[in-house]
């Protein structure tokens, strides 16, 4: 039994034209049962920072609970929030702190930096950072994610467009992953809203 | 503290409501060598007079401003061994901020922790307080900052302020008795402007600047 396998997910995040997008898949499972299916992956952090973790499911609460906890304190000692590139310095550092006993999650975290300019990352689950420019995957479904980005990609993607082609990523990465799928739930952000959605794809 | 001996706090309330040692730090500092800054538009300026014991001390030894953080920097009015631990601290702090967010720690996040730690000097087993009040001068994306920082670990943002002897005539003090007195190897003036580096001015040209000035 794998233990990033035990509850299955598929996690993406793409960068568009002064907007990001960030999606998860919608199951959760205990091996091969499903158990539920509208399972949230993805949090706010706060209007401008998004997280979404994928791994063991009670890792990727407890490790939501942290960092919105440490946030706060940083909100309030600081009086401001905290920027995408400094959040994601934190997880890889909270992450590291449990090297010998780690959270079996791999994040993924996507926002708006300064100037409104995008910024995604995704880390393993002991806090080594991967920057990308265009798109980063996670999940049990991260390889054919990787294969449907790749093709679907195009640079300054339009919110609208945007969110059609991690869409079309996520549906078609989950149906060749069993541990993953029953529909999606997509958020794009730009720097004046944020638009929640979820899709219907093949229910299993 | 470990020695049950000095599990008390030595800093204990006087019937009045004063801290007594505290009081006491205050008059240390207020019996320091002179010390102040300014806050500009653009930058911020602090300084202190640097008058050693005899004139047979190295003055290329002694440094009374020192860096916190390349944009952050500090002065005392008070007891220089107290200072040099403070300095030591307050630079782990920022550094240990740096390790968790990869960011410099703003100038009043660094103030905040400082002032705690001189806190924790007014209310633990065993020790007194800092016998040092600290200038500090940053220059972060809040603009230019002047913080003082006292024994009781209280802090003040200041557009101005001076500590040490002669606190209230400072200004007056320096142009009178000291006029024509005044050369690179007796004062030192840290400078941060909005490069955002702090550095502190060689002996050379505070000499250029005072020549200007007369």
């Amino acid at each position: 039994m794998q233990i990033f396998e035990y509850n299955g997910s598929a996690l993406v995040a793409m960068v568009g034209k002064n907007c990001f997008a960030i999606a998860s898949d919608r199951r959760l499972g205990v091996q091969l049962q499903t158990i539920a299916t509208d399972f949230q992956r993805i949090f706010k952090i706060h209007d401008r920072l998004f997280l979404g973790l994928s791994g063991l499911a009670t890792d990727a609460q407890t490790l939501y609970q942290r960092l919105v906890f440490r946030h706060k304190l940083y909100q309030l000692r600081e009086e401001r929030d905290i920027k995408p590139e400094t959040f994601a310095n934190l997880v890889s550092a909270l992450l590291y702190e449990k090297r010998f006993g780690p959270y079996f999650c791999q994040p993924v975290i996507a926002g708006l930096g300064v100037e409104d300019k995008p910024f995604i990352c995704t880390m393993d689950s002991i806090g080594a950072k991967e920057l990308a420019k265009d798109f980063v995957v996670a999940g049990t479904a991260s390889e054919s994610l990787y294969g449907a980005c790749e093709s679907m990609f195009k640079e300054n993607m339009e919110p609208e467009e945007l969110f059609e082609t991690v869409s079309q990523a996520l549906l078609s990465s989950v149906d060749r992953d069993c541990l993953s799928g029953w529909g999606g739930h997509v958020y794009v952000v730009t720097p004046t809203e944020v638009k929640e959605r979820i899709l219907k794809g093949r229910m299993d | 503290m470990g020695d049950s001996q000095y599990s008390f706090s030595l800093t204990t309330f006087s019937p009045s409501g004063k801290l007594v040692q505290i009081e006491h730090a205050l008059t240390a500092v207020g019996s320091g060598q002179t010390s102040l800054g300014i806050k500009a538009a653009n930058g911020v300026v602090i300084a202190t007079e640097k008058k050693l014991p005899s004139i047979l001390v190295d003055e290329t030894s002694v440094q009374k401003i020192q860096c916190l953080t390349p944009n952050i920097g500090v002065v005392y009015s008070g007891m220089g061994p107290d200072f040099r631990v403070l300095v030591r601290k307050s630079r782990k702090q920022a550094e240990q901020y740096h390790r968790l967010y990869k960011e410099p720690i703003p100038v009043t996040q660094l103030v905040r922790e400082t002032a705690a730690v001189m806190q924790e000097f007014t209310q633990s087993g065993g020790v007194r307080p800092f016998g040092v009040s600290l200038l500090v001068a940053g220059y972060d994306d809040n603009g230019p900052q002047l913080y003082q920082v006292d024994p009781s670990g209280s802090y003040f943002s200041w557009k101005a302020s001076a500590m040490g002897k002669n606190v209230s005539n400072a200004k007056t003090f320096l142009e009178k008795r000291f006029e024509g007195q005044i050369s690179g190897k007796n004062i030192e003036i840290g400078i941060i402007g909005t490069d955002k580096k702090f550095r502190v001015l060689t002996p050379a040209e505070i000499d250029d600047y005072l020549a200007e000035v007369e």
